[in-house]
């Protein structure tokens, strides 16, 4: 049987042999569906994260304008009632968030309130360890996308399970046997030659990579540098290759985002078999000079999400992804004396997508019962990504979650998931 | 050449300062060589460490940032125990490096200069190891351009740092706890009594000091009420405001009373958790992850004995068994500062600071500029696909040929006429001890004879060393040996 590792072994012959990429390519993916393990409607199914870092100060997203107390807690770092854009009668979304808006009138906008676990922490780093493996309790845990890789995705697999954009490899996304790309910018994502010798390009990085597959297997890090090396210069012949068919069809905004954004839709475009895609935004840690700070990043998000939904309409692959927003917590209920908020504890998340069923879900936290000034949560995000997971991927979430968890009716079309193994 | 200068003038500093041996000598010396480390229980063998070359190299790359050829002769000639006090004891060592830095013209509000900066005394100084601890401080009590916005204070949160690289924990916390730049990071600028902000009280006990687990939110919002009144004025200027301070009783960690900021930092340094965390951090930074508990117990003895005597927890663990141990070996992902720096100092080239810091941040280290308050979270984490496509990159601009001043890419004509390289084999031999200890997988070194020596064998003419030396060298910094410190 063909392992993984042969697998890449391989391809990096078949790659730089100039063969067609995509059969290669989509073959993890219908290998896993004729094993049954994947259920063939979530065949070009992807999932996008978005990470909003620093803990988003939910109550100023999605504003619960309509409850009094919220204009008492809020004296200064407060949406007005009358700025609010109005999601129904007492609820609104923060006034620079005006295009997402427009996605909500069109239906394509999901907003889960209330979302959180039990015993929140308030720690960034302790509270993003959970959201990020869903795991309340163990440290070390893989993520839990992560384990979706390890569960559905065979072992004769992609050349990329995943793709994030930026610095690192986000910790949702990490397990010991998924390539998870990390990618800042595809002009830059690639192995550079030495000019002066143009006939040695290729041999010349054959010839490293061969270092890393004949480094000895209990080396310190040896399985690390492998599965990092042959997935970086796979992954790259990849992605620049659907480089030659893609245009977007709108104007991404000119930031970091916006250009991630686009780099996400290209290599929606390009086929590769992909099924989740992680890109995040930092900032939201808005202890001081809230309201001028969270504006502008707000406006950052919606208008880099319309962007992207707009260019994936147009290519018709908006009915193919969910996008799903998370942050590790909200903020206190409570303003502080530097015009901004200190760490708190639930929040809103928003879900887009061409298949979502747009809406409200879950329910505001009740701002006149809280727990020490912190917010009480009404649904527990691993229901959020049960639903994902089994509505949207077909993937066993409760086997993936380690347990059963409510699922939330946001997707129209659900696939029904795949019953719990066993 | 300026290497051979540079590593001999600090060396007769202190060779006379000592003045124990004669600098005519130190080719010679055989009575300082320390005796090979004794194997630990779970050492297996063979340790490379054992090797006193080898691990004076290992002792350079870990308290700074690699060796040339002339460093790593003149301080294995030394000796370990001799070189870890010569580097402890910077002090002593002349650093000429002001000179440098005047001839750059550099606008001190300018973020790319500071960058800059930091880099040419990283690569230049002849101290290495408070750089070392100055970049385990920026690691530590992290600030970032994104927030602080503005290269000012940041310098002098660097000179900070620099300036109490070795000294004693409780001036660096006490002193951190009112730096500008610190306070306008974690919030502490504008703190009223009112609401206090939290941001500061929490992340110095989490990320600084204790840890997660060792306090509880009510000993957060304590000490928060602590930490106000702190102003910060247009040109940098602290002050406390002594109506917005919040100067009423407090209970923190159990104990109760009037507390200033300063008093809840003596508390929390008093707390054996402190003791353990920073042990922990120390550890992990020079010898290797997850410390054994024990080594923990010992290093926390160390710090309440001393006083909280940073210089004497770094000297415990560099003449440690655990940091010459098979262990320790090759144990850590080379960060991509030590990559960035390492390079310039092993080959010893020059810099005006760009190539350095710019390859830095394509590596995911971007100086002054950290993910976010905990700082870069290190380790494997350095490693993805990314940031190993940008250090093969790097490492290739520094082989091909660039335009730019001399000195500042690697010329191998040069340095085999300098080191009197006399074959391709001895080539091969000089720069993989150079680089790597000389310690090459025999898997890995086969694939690289087969290329030097099979078909068009290398030799030493100068379009051969451009073509296979150059790819030799390339290979070498990319591989994976080499991403290890």
């Amino acid at each position: 049987m063909l392992t993984r590792r042969d697998f890449l072994r391989r391809g990096v012959v078949v790659v730089s042999a100039g063969l067609a990429l995509p059969p290669i390519f989509t073959r993890g993916v219908h290998a896993a569906i004729n094993e049954g393990m994947l259920s063939a409607a979530t065949n070009n199914r992807v999932l996008v994260i978005v990470q909003m870092a620093g803990g988003n100060d939910g109550l100023n997203m999605v504003v619960p304008f309509g409850d009094s107390s919220y204009f008492d807690l809020r004296r200064t770092v407060r949406i007005p009632a009358d700025q609010a854009l109005p999601l129904d009668g007492g609820t609104g979304l923060h006034p620079s968030m005006g295009k997402l808006k427009e996605l909500w009138d069109g239906g394509a906008l999901a907003v889960v309130q209330g979302v959180g676990y039990p015993n929140p922490n308030l720690s960034h780093f302790r509270s993003m360890e959970i959201w990020q493996t869903a795991n309340l309790n163990d440290v070390r845990s893989d993520g839990w996308v992560g384990k979706y890789f390890d569960r559905v995705i065979d072992e004769n697999g992609h050349v990329i399970d995943g793709v994030a954009v930026g610095q690192g490899t986000p910790m949702a996304l990490r397990s010991s046997k998924a390539a998870v790309a990390v990618v800042q910018s595809l002009e830059t994502y690639r192995m550079l030659p030495d000019p002066a010798f143009p006939q040695d390009t290729d041999p010349r990085v054959n010839l490293l990579l061969n270092m890393y597959k004949a480094y000895p297997q209990k080396a310190p890090y040896a399985a690390l540098l492998s599965h990092v090396a042959e997935g970086a210069h796979r992954s790259s012949e990849a992605l620049r290759a659907t480089t030659k068919d893609y245009k977007p069809a709108v104007a991404y905004p000119t930031n970091g985002l916006g250009n991630g954004f686009k780099l996400l839709a290209q290599a929606i475009n390009g086929d590769l078999g992909i099924k989740v895609f992680h890109i995040g935004l930092g900032g939201f840690d808005t202890h001081a000079g809230e309201l001028n700070a969270q504006a502008r990043l707000l406006q950052q998000l919606s208008d880099g999400l319309h962007a992207f939904y707009r260019d994936l309409e147009a290519h018709g692959r908006a009915q193919d992804v969910l996008v799903m927003t998370w942050s590790e917590f909200g903020r206190r209920a409570q303003e502080n004396a530097s015009a901004g908020t200190d760490h708190g504890t639930a929040a809103p998340l928003f879900l887009i997508g061409g298949q979502v069923q747009g809406g409200l879900y879950g329910e505001a936290p009740n701002l006149s019962a809280m727990d020490n000034g912190n917010l009480r949560h009404t649904v527990d995000f691993r229901s959020v990504y049960a639903t994902v997971l089994d509505q949207w991927l077909g993937a066993p979430a409760d086997d993936v979650l380690g347990g059963r968890f409510e699922r939330l009716p946001f997707i129209g079309a659900a696939v029904g998931g795949i019953a719990a193994a066993g | 050449m300026g290497t051979t200068a540079a590593i001999a003038g600090p060396l007769k500093q202190l060779i006379s300062r000592r003045g124990f041996i004669s600098a005519s000598m130190l080719p010679t010396i055989e009575g300082l060589k320390q005796a090979a480390p004794k194997d630990g229980p779970s050492d297996p063998p063979p340790n490379p460490l054992a090797d006193p070359s080898v691990r004076v190299a290992h002792l350079l790359r870990r308290a700074g940032f690699s060796g040339s050829k002339s460093e790593l002769d003149g301080y294995t000639a030394l000796g370990f125990e001799a070189t870890v006090d010569y580097l402890l004891n910077y002090d002593a060592v002349a650093d000429p490096i002001q000179e440098r830095l005047d001839a750059f013209d550099f606008d001190s509000d300018d973020r790319e200069a500071l960058r800059r900066w930091w880099m040419i005394r990283m690569v230049h100084s002849t101290r290495p190891l408070q750089e070392k601890m100055t970049l385990f401080w920026h690691g530590l009590l992290t600030s970032g351009f994104s927030k602080v916005n503005s290269a000012g204070l940041l310098r002098r949160q660097n000179e900070f740092f620099r300036a109490n690289a070795l000294s004693n924990f409780r001036d660096i916390m006490r002193g951190i706890s009112k730096d500008a730049a610190m306070l306008i990071w974690l919030d502490g600028r504008g703190s009223r009594k009112q609401h206090p902000n939290e941001n500061y009280a929490r992340e110095l006990m989490e990320l600084f000091t204790m840890g997660e687990g060792n306090y509880t939110e009510q000993d957060v919002l304590q000490a928060a009420r602590a930490f106000t009144g702190w102003r910060v004025s247009q040109e940098g200027e602290v002050t406390l405001s002594r109506t917005a301070f919040d100067g009423g009783s407090k209970t923190f960690l159990g104990r109760t009373g009037r507390f200033s900021a300063g008093d809840i930092v003596d508390i929390i340094l008093e707390q054996p958790a402190t003791a353990a965390y920073l042990s922990r951090r120390l550890f992990s930074f020079f010898a290797y992850r997850n410390p054994p508990p024990p080594f923990v117990e010992m290093l926390s003895g160390v710090y309440f004995n001393s006083g909280y005597d940073i210089k004497a927890m770094v000297r415990a663990i560099l003449l440690s068994e655990e940091f010459s141990s098979a262990t320790a070996y090759r144990s850590q992902v080379r960060s991509p500062v030590d990559l960035a720096v390492g390079v310039h100092r092993a080959w010893g080239l020059e810099t005006d600071g760009q190539y350095p810091a710019n390859g830095a941040r394509n590596m995911g280290q971007d100086v002054f500029d950290p993910p976010n308050v905990a700082g870069w979270p290190g380790g494997p984490a350095w490693l993805n696909s990314a940031s190993w496509m940008s250090r093969a990159n790097f490492v290739n601009g520094l082989v091909i040929r660039r335009k730019g001043p001399p000195a500042t890419v690697i010329d191998l004509s040069s340095v085999v006429a300098a080191n009197g390289i006399s074959g391709p084999k001895q080539f091969k031999a000089f720069v993989t001890r150079l680089l790597l200890d000389g310690n090459l997988s025999p898997e890995v070194d086969a694939l690289l004879s087969e290329y030097l020596f099979g078909s068009q064998p290398l030799t030493l003419e100068p379009r051969s060393l451009d073509r296979k030396g150059r790819t030799l060298v390339y290979l070498l910094m990319a591989s994976p040996e080499y991403q290890l410190l």
